[in-house]
């Protein structure tokens, strides 16, 4: 993170969240990403900021993706799918604890 | 930018007992681990030892011949270890990793690897160091944790914890890099760790699900640590 800093002057991160209450209550939830997509780290949004800005990237801006509805990945995510639509309409943050199945996108300098 | 908060003296101010009230069962727990697999080592190194209290804590209850070595980054917590230090208890200012001819019958890796920039690095240059090596990490993941907004934070506002594990993702990453998992288990930190009436009533429903189901209440609740014994 240090080294991309002064690559270039605004930089654009996708971070998938994989933890949430549902990946975490499950046993090998986590770590299942790793076997599926060879991820070693897991972030919340709070610690991908934090991230971010203990490694002094500036955050100027960030949102939400939301990758598990707009693409399903088995009958499991389609029938997620209508409850992360609902719980995120109604509280984006704890939806995204929640459940999961959300990932951010983050502008930093 | 972040700062190795060990090097400058912060960590001694957010952390004024450098945990040193964690070592008696800390220290119970690797002596259980070494009954459990009938070890009985007598050269046994630490890494991040602290202000070396664990070592002396076990000093008082192994075998007398049994020597100690205790390395640490910071030179507040070797300060700090001097008074527990004799003539088969020696704690020193370095980077095992960097010290030629460290080798022990056993290396303990008490709750470092949550502090370490890149753990599995770490994972590997410490594995020759011994042919036992022990592991505490705290298992702060937990469904409890994510679900509290910067429940997952508090370990690095705290005591600068980088990473977050969970049983899994702690044995995981130790297969990844080769080690051979012997034995682990669960010791219940938060209920140690609980003073006055109303903590320790707090800690009510952790042992009841605990005593119905340690995989799923150290998931579901949190507030647990990991004893690991591997080759």
């Amino acid at each position: 993170m240090r080294d991309l800093r002064t690559k270039a002057t605004y930089k654009i991160f996708h971070i998938p969240l994989h933890l949430c209450a549902q990946t975490v209550s499950r046993q090998n939830g986590i770590v299942k990403r790793r076997d599926l997509y060879t991820h070693i780290h897991y972030f919340t949004k709070e610690i991908g900021l934090r991230t971010l800005e203990d490694t002094a990237y500036k955050v100027r801006h960030y949102f939400y993706t939301a990758r598990m509805i707009d693409l399903p990945i088995d009958g499991l995510q389609r029938i997620l799918k209508i409850s992360r639509r609902i719980g995120f309409a109604l509280h984006a943050d704890l939806t995204v604890r929640l459940l999961g199945g959300f990932s951010l996108l983050v502008l930093a300098t | 930018m972040t700062t190795n908060s060990f090097l400058t003296g912060e960590y001694l101010q957010k952390v004024p007992l450098w945990h040193t009230e964690d070592s008696p069962w800390k220290a119970k727990g690797i002596l259980r681990m070494l009954r459990q697999n009938r070890l009985t080592p007598e050269i046994i190194g630490e890494i991040g030892c602290g202000t070396g209290e664990v070592l002396r804590q076990l000093q008082l209850q192994m075998d007398q011949e049994c020597r100690f070595f205790g390395y640490d980054i910071a030179p507040q917590a070797i300060e700090l270890s001097r008074s527990r230090e004799n003539e088969r208890l020696h704690c020193q200012l370095a980077d095992i990793r960097k010290e030629s001819g460290a080798h022990f019958d056993l290396l303990l890796v008490l709750d470092v690897l949550e502090h370490q920039e890149n753990y599995f690095s770490f994972l590997r240059d410490v594995k020759p160091l011994a042919p036992y090596k022990l592991f505490h990490t705290v298992l702060e993941l937990s469904a409890r944790a994510v679900l509290r907004r910067n429940g997952l934070l508090e370990g690095r506002i705290t005591c600068d914890d980088l990473h977050c594990f969970a049983k899994d993702t702690v044995l995981q990453a130790m297969a990844y890099e080769g080690y051979e998992i012997l034995d682990w288990f669960y010791v219940p930190r938060a209920i140690y760790r609980a003073s006055g009436i109303v903590s320790k009533i707090r800690q009510v429903p952790r042992i009841f699900c605990f005593a119905l189901n340690q995989d799923f209440a150290v998931r579901l609740l949190g507030g647990f640590s990991l004893f690991v014994l591997t080759k």
